[in-house]
């Protein structure tokens, strides 16, 4: 430390002899240094600053009896008395002190207040009266009546810096007269009240920091309960969302078996009319199928549980028999559903069952958005991926809602696509998190009045 | 005549693939829970095994394992199918040997029957 060391150069020049316990000593200012500098707790180092003058520096001896400091409070522009030395005469000083020693606050303003000059003109002051430091807070006759009782005779002010900014005041108040101070006396306390700068702005820094990681941590345990709760709840959930999609599908997958087998004529012949009947009952519980199993892999994505189990596989089995699937959708409606394979189509790497989901979405879709003419679902090879199209003449989507289709829950309204007509609006988000899944693309063209074609592609197996 | 046990819980799903597959030409058996499963397996030695995943008693992947460790069982035809969620389900399958493992809402009963005759021929 610079400035100790030119303290203790001085001490040992202008007085060879001093040395152990004698006050000022070289010896009481490195064992100073080691106090003020060893602690980094704001609180306790603005204590020892004021304490360690008279003890360790031994300045109680040369009639120093309390040591006050007053740090600037730059939100409130003020000066504030942070710490006063534990000494008899301190302790009198606070009993009959008319105000409570933490709001002696002096505002920078107060320019008559000699604590307020010093600071502002960075230069020490010696008085005799402590009104002159004590003012508005003290009447001329109270500081009169305690410095009195406390018997201080002078008070030394010493602006505290830190790199050339003031950062408060050292106010010190001796039992002796100014004439009895030594020049040596001042130059150590000049010198010091650098240290203490230094100190408190390390200790402020420190504890800003300390208080920081604290809070930092606190908030970071909060951070972790809070988390590990919600992966609790988000397993929960995931379990109920199993739990229920098979409480669900089991029914509902009965009931298919059961309407299928009546259909297909295996429980003995039925009237056209229970035909109809049937046939529409059997479509409506498909597509609560749907529903389920679309709502079940919105869980998936959201958990980030969607897994694909790739495979090489051929496209136009899948395509067929999701076709034959949906063909009595599209009859009931008097729409034709067609397949046309543009060439040869060569075997793709994907997941079959995502592969099919995706085909019903988008077939099933396409039929429920078409009224008159029908679906054609196309596949073409070109040379890298296997690009499946499927082809309506339903009523065409706006330009400004086709980037809104694969979003989740997107509500066309514009064309009045999605949701007037039933639905959740997750089909084409889960079509496309699944195909991108499968390093595919998925996009779509329409025009309005004509019909819309979309568009996805697989890429084929080494 | 070809002949296929079902092991499964439920009467109905069993009387609605028993339906078709008899008028199918098939010869069909059922067994309502794992345990039993296993020992019809053994006794009537059929061509192919569906297996519910859970069933009361021993589950699904109990039987499959069992029955895989068998001479008679270790490469015949074993269709597991479930209506959980059933990624980790299937996964889990996979590795103990299942033929395939089938999704019941992902398929239709006539697709579910076109399955079963891709691994045994028609009647």
């Amino acid at each position: 430390m610079n400035v100790l060391a030119r303290i203790a150069r001085n001490l040992s020049r202008s007085n060879p002899s001093a040395a152990g316990n004698e006050p000022g000593s070289a010896e009481a200012v490195w064992r100073l240094e080691k106090v003020i500098l060893d602690t980094l707790d704001f609180n306790v180092v603005v204590q020892k600053v004021v304490d360690s003058v008279l003890t360790e520096l031994g300045y109680l001896q040369l009639g120093y009896r309390i040591v006050v400091l007053a740090l600037i409070d730059e939100d409130s522009q003020t000066l504030r008395r942070v710490s006063i030395s534990q000494t008899a005469e301190a302790r009198k000083a606070l009993e009959v002190t008319p105000v409570p020693f933490k709001d002696i606050v002096i505002p920078f303003t107060e320019t008559d207040n000699q604590c307020i000059k010093v600071m502002k003109e960075n230069r020490p002051y010696i008085t005799h009266d402590w009104f002159d430091i004590l003012r508005p807070c003290y009447s001329k006759e109270d500081a009169r009546q305690v410095q009195t009782i406390v018997g201080i005779k002078t008070s030394m002010v010493y602006p505290v810096t830190y790199h050339g900014k003031t950062q408060g005041v050292m106010i010190f108040s001796l039992v002796k007269s100014e004439s009895e101070i030594m020049e040596r006396e001042k130059e150590i306390i000049r010198n010091f009240t650098d240290i203490v700068g230094l100190a408190v702005q390390h200790s402020k820094l420190y504890t800003t920091l300390d208080n920081t990681t604290k809070k930092l941590k606190e908030l970071n345990d909060k951070l972790q309960s809070a988390n590990t709760q919600l992966q609790e709840l988000d397993k929960l959930k995931d379990e109920f969302v199993s739990l229920a999609s098979h409480e669900l599908r089991t029914p509902m997958t009965a009931i298919r078996g059961s309407l299928s087998t009546i259909l297909e004529g295996y429980a003995g012949d039925i009237s056209p009319q229970s035909k109809e009947f049937l046939t529409a009952a059997y479509n409506e519980n498909d597509r609560l199928i749907r529903l389920v199993n679309n709502l079940l892999n919105i869980s998936r994505i959201e958990a980030g549980r969607m897994n694909f189990a790739f495979q090489t596989l051929n496209l136009e089995e899948i395509i067929s028999e999701v076709i034959t699937n949906l063909q009595n959708v599209a009859k009931e409606k008097g729409l034709n559903l067609t397949y046309i394979r543009e060439g040869p189509i060569p075997q793709v790497e994907a997941d079959p069952d995502k592969v099919r989901e995706v085909m019903i979405n988008i077939i099933g879709n396409a039929l429920k958005f078409t009224h008159k003419g029908g679906v054609t679902v196309r596949t073409k090879f070109d040379g890298r991926s296997v690009t499946t199209s499927i082809t309506d003449t339903g009523s065409g989507i706006a330009k400004e809602d086709q980037d809104l289709l694969f979003k989740k829950f997107s509500q066309v309204q514009k064309t009045n696509y999605a949701r007037p007509q039933g639905g959740t609006g997750l089909g084409l988000y889960i079509c496309k998190i699944m195909v991108e899944g499968m390093r595919g693309k998925i996009w779509i063209e329409s025009t309005l009045g004509v019909g819309s074609t979309f568009y996805f592609s697989l890429p084929i197996s080494d | 005549m070809a002949k296929i046990l079902f092991v499964e819980d439920d009467p109905l799903i069993i009387k609605i693939y028993s339906t078709r597959l008899k008028a199918d030409g098939y010869e069909v058996f059922s067994a309502e829970n794992g345990e039993e499963g296993l020992k019809v397996a053994q006794e009537l030695h059929p061509d192919l095994v569906v297996l519910d995943v859970m069933m009361p008693r021993l589950d699904g992947f109990a039987v499959l394992e069992r029955l895989r460790k068998t001479d008679e069982f270790a490469k015949k035809p074993i269709i597991m199918y479930s209506n959980l969620n059933n990624e980790e389900e299937m996964a889990r399958a996979q590795q103990m040997g299942v033929t395939e493992f089938i999704v019941k809402a992902n398929l239709s009963p006539t697709q579910f029957i076109e399955k079963i005759k891709q691994y045994i021929g028609s009647s």
